[in-house]
């Protein structure tokens, strides 16, 4: 004896058993999942339609109810997602097919517990999440992981700048946790009907057990920190854009410049050319501003909830500075071999450098 | 190719999906129907096919995909290069 109940699937109502009812769930969501980027909805909702065609033949010609077996024929006539998107990239179909071909293999759950994914946690976050998806990952308790961050970060001063690089690291590596199958995966809940439905539930419901009172006092000091840096980031913007232009300016209109071309610049009879510190001037201000206006960006995020840096952008911007910050040290050093007042910035360009290095 | 078999299967009037998947499974060319779906839903954004609801007799209205005027001249570039190669083909397998 089964439970079956009514269903409406693109406007007919069939009735279908219980576990029937969830294989179709579970494989309409990761159609869903496999076309998330482009014009998902409509290709959902015609295969949908397809499917309750199939369904429609099928009752007029046998039993009234949709059995599990009347779901995998039609899942196997539409194709599994892999085979629709036409990339082999789906971890769980692929994994299946050595194993069984008799019945549809996405949707086995048993063996999805091992799918266990690292995302950023986008519910449960101070600054981007990362933490908490590590700690979901390795199942540690949040809150030490922060707190032993942040101890960590303060106690040993020469750990500070790389644990902040790895942080951003892997905030852009790491997609966050967002559609429901992805928060599952990223706390290794086997994927069935009930837990994703749980989830979205959950997603509605403000979470409030999870949030301990050390978390708050975190996710204050969190944005308490962040403002503080945008709002330096943003002055700091503008005074660096008015150096920059000074430098330009300086530059341009110097005579030394006025007979040369750009590329004669590095040539030796041009050696003690003064121009070339205010060159480098303005490649340690591009240098400087980029990471200044990330962090202000970074502010806007939390505060005016703005929306937030692409990828690509992001990529960008860190390929640029590390050329700017290339071109700067190429400058002063060239600076410094030739010119003997180089004893003037030497302090300036220490503290950059180890800054950036360190 | 696939593109290429639905245009020529829709040159000749409107169809709805189910129709296109028999054409082509008599043709057998498909493995999987939902591969159908996605490539539809392109050439419909590429502006080559145009889509009507119908009503039908049985069942919910169905989805009447048509070729744009757009679509019909890329067809015709398309046979012109599919002429071009089948004929390559054939003379050097000769």
């Amino acid at each position: 004896m089964k439970k079956s109940f009514p269903a409406n699937i693109n406007g007919t109502v069939f009735y279908i058993d219980e576990d029937a009812y969830n294989q179709l769930n579970t494989y309409l969501e990761q159609i869903r999942n496999a076309f998330s980027d482009n014009d998902g909805d409509e290709i959902i909702s015609d295969i949908e339609a397809r499917i309750s065609e199939h369904f429609s033949e099928r009752v007029q010609q046998g039993p009234a109810v949709i059995t599990i077996k009347d779901v995998n024929d039609v899942i196997n006539k539409m194709g599994r997602p892999s085979q629709i998107t036409g990339n082999d990239n789906d971890d769980n179909s692929s994994s299946n097919d050595a194993s069984t071909s008799a019945t549809p293999p996405p949707f086995q759950a048993s063996n999805t517990t091992q799918n266990k994914r690292f995302y950023r946690s986008a519910d449960n976050k101070v600054f981007g999440g990362v933490l908490a998806g590590l700690g979901l990952y390795l199942n540690w308790n949040i809150t030490i992981l922060r707190v032993l961050t942040v101890v960590l970060c303060l106690c040993f001063g020469s750990l500070f700048w790389s644990v902040i690089l790895l942080y951003l690291l892997t905030w852009m590596i790491v997609p966050p946790a967002v559609t429901p199958l992805q928060k599952l995966e990223a706390s290794g809940q086997p994927v069935t009907m009930n837990n994703l439905g749980q989830t979205v539930i959950n997603n509605n419901i403000p979470n409030n057990d999870g949030v301990d009172f050390i978390s708050k006092v975190l996710s204050i000091l969190g944005k308490l920190v962040i403002g503080f840096f945008g709002m330096m980031a943003g002055i700091s913007i503008i005074i660096a854009l008015w150096f920059f232009i000074c430098c330009i300016s300086g530059i341009v209109s110097s005579l030394a410049w006025g007979s040369t071309y750009w590329f004669d610049l590095l040539d030796w009879e041009h050696v003690g050319n003064p121009n070339i510190f205010g060159l480098g001037c303005a490649f340690l201000i591009l240098s400087c501003i980029i990471p200044a206006i990330g962090i202000f960006w970074g502010a806007c995020c939390v505060f005016f909830k703005a929306k937030g840096a692409s990828r690509t952008l992001m990529i960008t911007a860190i390929v640029l500075e590390v050329i700017f910050i290339v071109a700067t040290l190429v400058a002063f050093t060239y600076y410094k071999t030739h010119i003997d007042s180089y004893a003037l910035i030497s302090p300036v360009i220490a503290s950059f450098s180890t800054l950036h290095l360190c | 190719m696939l593109e290429f078999c639905i245009m020529l299967i829709l040159q000749h009037g409107p169809a709805y999906a189910s129709e296109i998947i028999e054409r082509l499974k008599q043709a057998h060319l498909i493995v999987v129907e939902g591969t159908l779906y996605p490539l539809l839903t392109r050439l419909k954004n590429d502006g080559l096919l145009t889509y009507q609801w119908q009503e039908s007799t049985a069942g919910p209205p169905r989805k009447y995909y048509a070729m744009t005027p757009l679509g019909e001249q890329f067809l015709q570039q398309l046979s012109a290069s599919w002429q071009e190669l089948s004929s390559t083909v054939n003379h050097l397998s000769n």
